[in-house]
């Protein structure tokens, strides 16, 4: 019973994988020709400003037109349990993300396959970046579409966004002043509860494109905090879904 | 009143939200100057108005319009219970209420802090919020229709921000909307302000710069009898200026009228447009990719490094700051010429570039690191004068650095540059103006100072090995303060140089011994005060000498090379703009080519019966307003048969086809982040360099096609 679910997130949805893809692929093609900087800014540039952007388009457009639309009730008449329901639309909004990203990291391999200069990319560097790009862009648009408020609109949803891009960066200011300033500057060991306040916010996945410093360890850690952070805020958000129908 | 408080009951919270926002930036900014004992501190305040100002008007204006016009709301309004006209009149004056303060929230600390450390006023972030600040309006009253229009705030949103992006992105690709365009308003916002010019002083006890009757006056542009306080603001927002400012404040003032009226009327006739979310995302995405790639064509880069050479593989990048093969100090008879340890630091102060044959000699100043005595005193910083040569990339693709020779050094705060230098059958010529203590050759800091001119000499038909021929001082003017930057300038037997009052001409017909043959007034060429020759920069090209200044140039005939003959006198109309600044010019085939930071412009240069030239403008390129904010700044011209290569600074290079002279056409961009300041070809192969600075000190080959 799930297939007819799969089939309608997919006609509502592929549009905007086109959308995202077309536009992300043309953005970075027309950064490697332009030449106006180096690959790995430009390759840094799509993965976390573009993947940010991507993230908050698809997550306004994932639980919030059904309430708008009034569907919540056609969908909740399917004798499909919710949490199904739930991670059908979750996994074609993060499509939407992830597929555009795929491809510009497949642009990028196929158009700078051996660059390993100080500031060019190697195939290495671009899956590697592709991960922290990938990582990041999937938890803020989870946090953005399951935090969101109940009966919240697309457009409250996109403030929503806005305001914890705002406070991840903010956490990210007061962990960094109290987590790595001490480590860069003292070059001392982090405490286990630093690095996981250091850890919880994702944009810590850009560790992947830029790694941290080496008494930070390994990024294990890194991921298996945003597991917990990423499977409390999706139980959240399907709370609220599950409420809702 | 009640409408107010309705708005107000709608609009407090994303106040209290904005000014929280608004302010937590900048406030762990400073907390942050504190943590590192740098003092409370902030200028980001001024970022987070430029950055989110429009958006948060956007947001404020969906927020608080959309409850207005949802269904049943939207009906009862019709049953006329206040006019939309007062319902969307208030809910625009509440919004340019909460907007104010909170940009200015924003900012204020900013404001404090500058004052505090520095006692000036923050002409940045007032400038931020001046162009923002009706920017935002715009957005609001436009937003506001929008959301009345579709009756959707996630459509709205979208539409506004595609009408934002075209507000503040448009203007960079459209030379006709440079009264629109906010980065170039900013970057060139030097006009005098009410508030940071008049308010500010007389809040904090300063003087003004302006005469006001009663008050501290402490000087500056506007000399004069003192006016009253009205008279001077109003003098202010009257000066030209202001003009630029006024255009822009009338036309944001006229559109968020516009959008009121528009929202009024839609409100009243219950306009409806209901465009698929689909549509909108695909026209703000497409016309995004529009402007982004039409952004990317105008400072992207066509023109590749040249990898090969003679069919031989090359390194494309020479790093000047590299250790010498052989390094000479002429200065100290201890080392028989010979340094025990050549410094491979880069030129800090001016420097020069010229190529002869497969030799490039890069010459420039260097400062050394700061030094103590034993006492801990800080002894005078030392300034070495170097000579670099290098070597093309033969056989092996490496550019070698062949030898380095420090040929000078003095202890002097302010030096002067070096002028030019030029090769002449295995000669290096290198003059350079110096300050001076007199007599001395290494001066003291408190010793009187005159300007000279020196020129020294080497053999460098050893390049490895070069010998000092002669270092001797050519001419030192009756009065310290003589303004000269141009030349020499060699041509046959003689060189030229430029020096506002007078012209000095150097012969080289001893090769070994440069000597000073004439020097002619300027009123040998007719000129009489304020004129002076022109001379930022004079460049011999054929048989003729073409002096550059600001606004003038003056072409000399040297069929007799003692006795130039000027045969074009050339004035520019001194604008108010630096912009029109002349910054190089070069001239062939009777086409005088002139760039200024405002774009290109080509004359026509006719001979007349009289041997004199007469001058047509018969061409021009205006540089798009991409190239200006990116920093585009001609440092010079070069003309390659049909081609004009521009070395633009921060800009890189530029290259035009001048095949018809009275339309230039910008064909090629390059420069890979280089700030290039020369441009040439050594050995065949076009290159761009820059030999100042402490990052960017480095030569590039680029291919250019050869269509």
């Amino acid at each position: 019973m799930i297939s007819p679910i799969l089939w309608k997130e997919w006609r509502e949805q592929r549009w905007k994988l086109a959308f995202g893809t077309l536009m992300l692929v043309f953005f970075t093609g027309s950064f490697l020709a332009a030449r106006v900087t180096s690959d790995r800014e430009v390759a840094v540039v799509i993965w976390v400003a573009g993947g940010l952007i991507l993230a908050l388009h698809s997550a306004m457009g994932v639980f919030a037109p059904e309430r708008a639309n009034g569907t919540m009730n056609f969908l909740a008449s399917k004798p499909v349990e919710p949490w199904k329901v739930f991670a059908c639309k979750w996994l074609f909004g993060w499509l939407n993300v992830a597929g555009p990203m795929l491809a510009c990291t497949l642009v990028l391999i196929l158009f700078r396959p051996g660059d390993t200069t100080m500031m060019g990319l190697g195939a290495q560097r671009v899956i590697r970046g592709a991960i922290g790009g990938l990582g990041l862009a999937t938890m803020f648009y989870t946090m953005t579409c399951c935090l969101a408020p109940r009966r919240a609109g697309e457009a409250a949803v996109g403030l929503v966004g806005l305001l914890v891009f705002v406070a991840l960066m903010l956490h990210m200011v007061v962990a960094g002043s109290m987590v790595m300033e001490p480590v860069y500057r003292d070059n001392v060991e982090p405490s286990l509860l630093g690095k996981v306040l250091l850890f919880v916010n994702p944009l810590t996945w850009i560790a992947f494109v830029k790694p941290f410093h080496p008494k930070f360890g390994s990024p294990i850690m890194m991921i298996l905090v945003q597991i917990v952070l990423f499977v409390l805020v999706v139980w959240i958000g399907l709370r609220k879904w599950q409420r809702s129908v | 009143m009640r409408i107010l408080w309705k708005e107000w009951r709608q609009q407090r919270w994303l106040f209290w939200m904005g000014c929280v926002l608004g302010l937590i930036f900048p406030v762990l900014e400073g907390l942050g100057g504190l943590h590192y004992n740098r003092g409370f501190y902030t200028n980001s305040g001024n970022g987070v108005v430029l950055g989110f100002g429009a958006l948060f008007a956007i947001i404020l204006a969906v927020a608080t319009t959309h409850s207005d016009v949802k269904r049943g709301i939207c009906d009862f309004w019709q049953s006329k219970p206040v006019s939309p006209t007062w319902l969307f009149g208030v809910k625009f004056l509440a919004a340019s209420i909460v907007l104010l303060i909170i940009f200015l929230l924003a900012e204020s600390l900013d404001f404090v802090t500058q004052y505090q450390h520095y006692q000036r006023f923050d002409k940045f972030a007032w400038s931020a919020f001046c162009y923002t600040f009706p920017i935002a309006m715009v957005m609001f009253s436009v937003t506001m229709f929008i959301t009345i229009l579709t009756r959707d705030s996630a459509k709205s949103v979208l539409i506004a921000i595609w009408i934002a992006l075209l507000v503040y992105f448009l203007p960079l690709l459209m030379g006709g909307l440079s009264w629109l365009n906010v980065f170039e308003l900013m970057e060139n916002d030097n006009k005098p302000t009410v508030v940071g010019d008049i308010i500010f002083p007389l809040l904090t006890g300063h003087p003004t710069r302006f005469p006001v009757t009663g008050y501290p006056y402490v000087g500056g542009n506007v000399p004069g009898v003192a006016k009253s306080l009205t008279a001077t603001i109003w003098m202010i927002v009257s000066s030209h200026e202001y003009v630029p400012y006024l255009y822009f404040l009338a036309a944001t003032a006229a559109t968020s009228v516009g959008g009121v009226v528009l929202s009024i009327a839609a409100a009243k006739r219950r306009w409806l447009w209901q465009p698929g979310q689909k549509t909108i995302v695909w026209t703000l995405g497409l016309s995004a990719a529009f402007i982004f790639g039409l952004s990317m064509f105008q400072v992207g880069h066509n023109l590749k490094p040249a990898k090969t050479w003679n069919g031989r593989p090359i390194d494309p990048v020479v790093q000047f700051n590299t250790q010498a093969e052989n390094t000479f100090d002429w200065l100290d008879p201890k080392t028989a010429g010979k340094m025990i340890s050549g410094p491979a630091r880069t030129h800090s102060g001016s420097a020069r570039v010229c190529v002869d044959g497969d030799l490039m000699i890069v010459v420039g100043q260097v400062r050394e690191p700061p030094t103590q005595d034993p006492d801990g005193h800080a002894l005078p910083v030392r300034h070495d004068w170097f000579a670099d040569i290098y070597r093309h990339p033969g056989i092996d693709g490496r550019t070698k650095h062949l030898s380095r020779v420090r040929f000078f050094s003095a202890l002097q705060r302010s030096l002067a540059p070096i002028v030019a230098c030029f090769v002449r059958n295995n000669r290096l010529y290198i003059a350079y103006k110096l300050i001076v203590d007199e007599g001395e050759e290494h001066p003291k800091v408190s010793s009187p100072i005159l300007s000279a001119l020196r020129l020294a000499v080497a053999d460098i038909s050893e390049p490895a090995h070069p010998k000092r021929i002669d270092h001797r001082e050519i001419y030192r003017p009756a009065s310290f303060g003589v303004q000269w930057q141009g030349g020499p300038s060699d041509y046959g037997n003689y060189c030229y140089v430029g020096l506002g009052d007078e012209l000095l001409i150097i012969s080289i017909a001893d090769p070994d011994h440069p000597a000073m043959v004439r020097k002619i007034d300027k009123a040998h060429f007719g000129l009489k005060d304020p004129d002076s020759i022109p001379n930022i920069e004079l460049n011999v090209i054929g048989d003729k000498l073409v002096c550059v200044g600001n606004d003038r140039i003056m072409i000399l005939g040297l069929a007799d090379p003692e006795e130039p003959k000027k045969l074009l006198w050339l004035t520019f109309p001194r604008s108010d703009s630096w912009r029109d600044n002349i910054q190089t010019a070069t001239y062939a085939n009777n086409y005088l080519y002139v760039a200024r930071l405002s774009g290109i412009a080509v004359y026509k240069l006719q001979s007349k019966p009289d041997g004199l030239l007469s001058s047509e403008l018969v061409g021009q390129r205006e540089a798009t307003p991409l190239e200006r904010l990116t920093g585009r700044y001609p440092y010079q011209l070069v003309l390659d048969k049909d081609k004009l290569f521009e070395a633009a600074g921060p800009f890189g290079v530029l290259v035009y086809d001048v095949s018809n002279p009275a339309r230039p056409n910008r064909v090629y961009h390059g420069g890979d982040g280089l700030d290039v300041t020369a441009v040439g070809t050594w050995n065949g192969l076009f290159y761009i360099a820059n030999p100042v600075g402490s990052d960017r000190d480095r030569l590039m080959f680029l291919d250019v096609p050869t269509r």
